[in-house]
């Protein structure tokens, strides 16, 4: 019997104990994994368009997420602004299942600098800052750590409505070979609720909230094969943002504990994306594979009770691990030159990508759903050259199709009742798209 | 037994973009001379002070600094170890030309060393620094872009960043009130961090090469927290199983930044001597309290002789503030006592900020003293520090010593909780700012 | 660049306690209190003294000057007829007095006077030259006890004040409060639901100040500006005044007086008003104890704490549990001073 809101508890220890169990063995496989947009999508008008590739590929500011050391390649100095939305449609189907799930709309711009550092003599169009930022119109993080037994598609939905913000530098060290590194930054929530008699002797409230920032790190290599192919490989060490606040309680007459209202609201595993792409000439061709850690996931909710250090084996609940698996993500992005004029470049891009599902199947009462994704990646982009105003108008759009899953409960485990139970089906796409200007000053 | 609790709670923290920049300053330079910069900044400092400073920049620049805030405010003697200020401030000015009109994109950084913002909720008779206190833990991004469509002339504008939160939380499970930590309660969570944007415009005037004016606008900002809870289900305590059903609210606003306007004058009586001064107009009187509205109410059933349950607590009135509108008079000094290759700048500023609280005789207790600031820097520039690197070295350091004079406060009711105090303060500050110009 | 990097990643990412504390805010130390908090600074419940018969009107006077010594004696009158108990307590957290801790020092049987009823009752206790003094009210009077080498008290025959002075009075005048300042003695005293001023040159025979009362119910004001409603504690009854001196913050002299309000539904609290000197009273912007249906209250102040003694209900949820007297601290903040190692917790 899980945990529900609204069923009492059974009186007697021993159906007490079961539900016990029952709630235990549905924390532990609740895993509302929210991660960064860049992740679902890839970052930039271009890595977007051509399968989210980047790591021997990119150009731009967007190398910052995809491959620091690219910054190097800069030349002059850029800046992007543009804008992009993501639209889902998500099924769950099943017992208690809603069909059509709720998924918010999202949208948002994208501003993006890239910086080559005007030095001299040996160090000259060697060094380059980037600059990539995507916020959300309303939202800067969402975070959603729903009950187990909630459907949900938290892998997903969320993960789209996310801010992010990278700042590196690259070098070129010669030879063909670029190193480079970034910082991603996130903010989660640190914050108390304290509720006790306070200086004028009613029980009151005092809240304190702290926005706190978390960083990750992104470092990357690339080498030069020749004058027209290269490898790049780019590390991305985890990032989450974690939202915590601390409810206390006092004075009420009688003694509550204090309750860990926490969960992991935005996670990215750390990975490793490598990469070799054709640089040169009017068709140009980047593949990949991206390697992610999700078997370092920890699960999004934390115990609401910790036990305290002088009663370690209280009996309040606790998370297990979600039992996520690594992945691996291969990738391949094709760019051509369509149309070429002295003014303007007319350029397509297409590209594809296989994103395998990190969760495994949901057969207790836990509904976390996901699927395996085909994402078809599309893109053109023109490109105004001297005596025109230098810059680029680019738009990109991605769609997800998420590959139809079932979900066996196992009706050893869960009520017949349960929401879900017996088989649950999910199914649904994605779509993504935007537009960009660049200018160059 | 059984039993069952759940939390429901929204959290909600709205616009936000207030920043120490304005109390401490942004940039060593600038804090030296007082703040007294809107006709004349043009490194990062400009995406504060006056975004149309950038587009008199001429290389791509990059800064960083430290800034260090140490404050000793009393209230009747005694430290209310107000948080001190401590972050990183920097940025990137990157200048060029689009459509042969020289533009700049500015990127303005302060980040507090140990969190981005933090409000708390506080009932209005509670003392408290009202413009210290929290007001200077917040995080500053603002990204502005310059134009510079004449030779005397530079408009700018952008936007500053920060986040709001909103969110949900339950809790549900069993609580056991005999052994709390036996409770079997589990929890979900629902919240966002929201955008906000702030808007910022400049427009700066060189009618000659020795004047320059300034004008510049910030917008108005606040921190908006909102808690609701609602504990319902049952509870276990000596045997006994209850219904009971929790309900909180709280409500306030922190981290109020008024809409400011600046005027500022630049000269230079000297080839060698630059002197600046501000006139800022800050609209004090749209405060809005920082005070917390809380509600309460709890009711357990069939408990006679076992719990004691309080009372509810009375819905807050909140009094209107009736903050005053406020002139801040500014002025800076620049002196090139080394001007060879290698050049040696010394600065001072004064800053006047007549508290805009009125005297707290009734119920309210915002603390507030005039403050005077006396600010002292040097700066070092070297040109061509290396042969890969064409342009300029600069390094500035400063201190300002921020004087806060005893305010007596005398209530008018003998009965007052608080009573009468007396606050006054110190703040001492202090940080440096490299930057290259490439 | 790198280091930039570093330390960027390295700013807004802890969460540190924040400052600000609270406690060193300035507190004039005349309320609201707070029940005290189990089991560190009293009993399971905040009475100290037992339910069984009824404790009311208590009146506590601090046994010392050290202002680290929270010993009281505690006066509260009881039984049919009334008569005035003591209580010696001890300092530290409150322990659940004994009723065999109780030992009468004032009834009519002893020394009957002929002004008095059989009831005596609302006791006040105030330090004094020559002897304690024991204000206490009996039939229409009120009178006075002075305490002697030997401890007891010994009645003064004549009365302090009578009822019958004041067209405002509505019968007996019962429960005084005693100030002396300097040379001169004021009287607070409650008669038909209001509160009552007298002053005396020597303590013992007082002369009512003005012809009105110095505090009455307040009636409701009407809608408030919030849209919400005037909802008076006190728009029944004030009364059981306790009096006591104190300064403002630029040291003029201001008189408290601690009083119960009651609303036309019967329900109590304790109220505050005060005054400088030549003033009126004010009241304060809340009552200062709203808890457990306070009645009768007494104030002595310690160092940085204020204790407020009051009749009441043992148990907040049960109205038959009234009758007891319990504790409230001020600043509510604040706490009781831990439990010397030699004594156990209540």
């Amino acid at each position: 019997m899980p945990l529900r809101p609204g069923i009492p508890y059974p009186r007697r220890a021993l159906r007490r104990s079961r539900a016990l169990l029952a709630a235990v063995a549905a924390l532990s496989v609740a895993r509302a994994a929210s991660a960064s947009p860049q992740d679902v999508f890839g970052y930039g008008p271009r890595a977007t368009a051509l399968g989210a590739t980047g790591a021997a590929s990119a150009e731009g500011a967007e190398a910052a997420w995809a491959n620091p050391a690219l910054l190097s390649l800069a030349r002059s100095r850029e800046l992007t602004l543009g804008f992009q939305a993501t639209r889902l449609a998500l099924r769950a189907d099943g017992p208690g299942m809603p069909g059509p799930m709720h998924a918010e709309p999202s949208e948002g711009t994208l501003v993006a600098a890239q910086l080559p550092l005007p030095l001299k003599r040996w160090l000259r169009d060697r060094i380059a800052l980037g600059l990539a930022f995507y916020a959300p119109t309303d939202v800067l993080v969402r975070g959603r750590v729903l009950y187990p037994e909630t459907p949900q598609f938290a892998t997903l939905a969320d993960r789209v409505q996310t801010f992010s913000l990278q700042a590196g530098l690259g070098v070129d060290l010669g030879r063909g070979l670029r190193v480079g590194g970034a910082i991603s930054a996130l903010a989660g929530i640190a914050g108390t609720v304290h509720v006790a008699t306070d200086t004028s002797g009613a029980v009151g409230t005092k809240v304190d909230d702290q926005l706190i920032a978390t960083f990750g790190r992104i470092v990357g290599a690339s080498y030069d094969l020749g004058d027209a192919y290269r490898v790049g490989v780019t590390y991305r060490s985890k990032l989450e943002a974690r939202f915590a606040v601390l409810i206390t309680v006092r004075d009420l007459g009688f003694d509550v504990p204090e309750f860990n209202i926490a969960g992991l609201a935005q996670y990215d595993p750390w990975q490793v994306q490598g990469e070799i792409a054709r640089v040169k000439g009017k068709t140009r061709v980047a593949v990949g594979a991206t390697f992610k850690r999700w078997s370092s996931y920890p699960g999004a909710p934390e115990p609401t009770v910790v036990c305290p250090p002088e009663k370690p084996d209280c009996l309040a609940l606790r998370v297990t691990s979600p039992g996520f698996h690594d992945t691996v993500v291969p990738r391949v992005g094709v760019e051509r030159e369509v149309l070429a004029d002295p003014r303007f470049k007319l350029l397509g891009r297409a590209g594809y990508f296989y994103e395998p599902s990190p969760a495994p199947e949901q057969k207790g009462v836990s509904n976390q759903l996901d699927n395996d994704r085909h994402a078809l990646t599309l893109g053109w982009a023109v490109a105004t050259l001297a005596p025109w105003p230098e810059g680029r108008f680019e738009a990109y759009f991605q769609l997800h199709k998420l590959v139809p899953r079932a979900h066996e409960k196992d009706m050893s485990e869960v009520a017949p009742g349960a929401v879900g139970a017996p088989r649950v089906e999910t199914s649904g796409h994605v779509l993504f798209g935007g537009v960009a200007v660049t200018a160059r000053f | 037994m059984r039993a069952r609790a759940a939390v429901a709670a929204v959290l909600l923290v709205a616009p936000a973009s207030a920043n120490p920049l304005g109390t401490y300053g942004f940039g060593s330079r600038e804090a030296a001379m007082g703040a007294a910069v809107t006709a004349d900044t043009s490194g990062a400092s400009a995406t504060f002070y006056n975004p149309a400073g950038l587009a008199r920049a001429e290389r791509l620049t990059l800064e960083l600094g430290h800034l260090q805030v140490n404050q000793r405010l009393l209230i009747d003697g005694r430290d209310t170890k107000t948080d001190p200020v401590k972050g990183l401030s920097g940025g990137v000015v990157a200048p060029g030309e689009l459509f042969r009109v020289p533009f700049a994109f500015g990127l303005g950084v302060h980040l507090p060393d140990d969190r981005l913002s933090r409000i708390r909720t506080m009932r209005q008779d509670i003392p408290r620094w009202e413009l210290y206190d929290n007001r200077a833990q917040l995080l500053f991004i603002g990204a502005m872009l310059a134009v510079r469509p004449a030779r005397w002339l530079a408009i700018g504008g952008g936007v500053a960043f920060l986040s709001s939160t909103r969110g949900d939380f339950a809790i549900s499970g069993r609580a056991q009130l005999d052994s709390p930590y036996d409770s079997q309660l589990r929890h979900q969570v629902d919240a966002d961090l929201t955008t906000v944007r702030v808007p910022y415009l400049g427009v700066r005037v060189d009618p000659s090469d020795r004047w320059s004016l300034g004008l510049s606008y910030r917008g108005e900002s606040k921190l908006d927290l909102r808690l609701d809870a609602d504990i319902k289900g049952e509870a276990e305590k000596l045997g006994i199983v209850a219904p009971v059903r929790y309900t909180l609210g709280s409500r306030s606003f922190d981290a109020f930044q008024p809409r400011q306007l600046t005027l500022g004058v630049s000269t230079l009586p000297h080839p060698r001597v630059r002197a600046n001064m501000d006139l800022t107009y800050v609209q004090w009187s749209s405060y809005e309290s920082a005070t917390s509205r809380s509600t309460s109410h709890l009711e357990i059933s069939g408990v006679d002789g076992v719990l004691a349950v309080p009372p509810d607590t009375k819905p807050t009135v909140v009094k209107d503030p009736e903050f005053r509108d406020r002139v801040v008079p500014r002025v800076g000094v620049e002196g090139w006592v080394i001007d060879a290759r290698v050049k040696v700048a010394a600065r001072a500023g004064y800053v006047f900020e007549r508290s805009p609280v009125p005297p707290q005789t009734g119920t309210t207790n915002f603390v507030d003293a005039d403050r005077h600031t006396v600010s002292l820097g040097a700066g070092v520039r070297v040109p061509r520090p290396a042969d890969v690197l064409e342009g300029e070295l600069r390094l500035d350091v400063h201190a300002a010593w921020s004087f806060l004079p005893e305010r007596r406060t005398v209530k008018d009711n003998p009965a007052d909780f608080v009573g009468g105090y007396r606050a006054s303060g110190r703040q001492t500050s202090y940080g440096a700012t490299l930057g290259v110009l490439f | 660049m790198a280091p930039l990097l570093l330390g960027l990643a390295a700013c807004g990412t802890s969460a540190p306690p924040a400052g600000n504390d609270d406690s060193v805010n300035p507190n004039a130390r005349l309320g609201p209190f707070r029940p005290l908090r189990k089991p560190a600074e009293g009993t399971s419940a905040p009475q100290i003294a037992p339910a069984s018969r009824k404790w009311e009107h208590p009146s506590v006077r601090a046994k010392s000057d050290d202002p680290a010594d929270l010993a009281l004696e505690l006066l509260v009158d009881t039984g049919a007829p009334r008569v005035i108990v003591a209580f010696d307590l001890a300092g530290g957290p409150m322990k659940r007095a004994s009723i065999s801790d109780a030992k009468t020092v004032l009834s009519h049987a002893v020394d009957p006077l002929a002004w008095e009823s059989d009831d005596v009752a609302h006791p006040f206790l105030l330090a004094a030259e020559g002897g304690d003094r024991l204000y206490y009210a009996s039939g229409e009077c009120i009178g006075v006890a002075v305490r002697g080498g030997d401890g007891a008290f010994t009645k003064r025959p004549e009365p302090c004040l009578c009822a019958g002075g004041a067209t405002w009075e509505g019968g007996a005048v019962v429960a005084p409060a005693v100030l002396r300042v300097g040379g001169a003695w004021t009287m607070f005293y409650e008669s038909g639901g209001a509160i009552g001023e007298a002053t005396s040159d020597d303590g013992l025979t007082f002369t009512r100040a003005g012809g009105a009362p110095v505090l009455t119910p307040r009636a409701p004001t009407g809608p408030l500006a919030d849209g919400g409603v005037d909802d008076p504690f006190d728009d029944a009854r004030v009364g059981d005044p306790h009096a006591l001196l104190g300064a403002s913050s630029e040291g003029r002299r201001v008189v408290h007086v601690y009083y119960t309000g009651e609303n036309r539904l019967g329900a109590t609290a304790i109220g505050l008003a005060s005054r400088f000197d030549g003033g009126a009273l004010t009241r304060s912007t809340a009552p200062v104890f709203t808890r457990y249906d306070a009645r009768g209250p007494s104030v002595v102040q310690k160092g940085a704490l204020t204790l407020l003694v009051t009749g009441g209900r043992t148990n907040e949820a049960q109205a038959t549990t009234a009758g007891g007297v319990l504790v409230g601290l001020a600043p509510a903040t604040a706490a009781m001073p831990p439990l010397p190692p030699e004594i156990e917790p209540p």
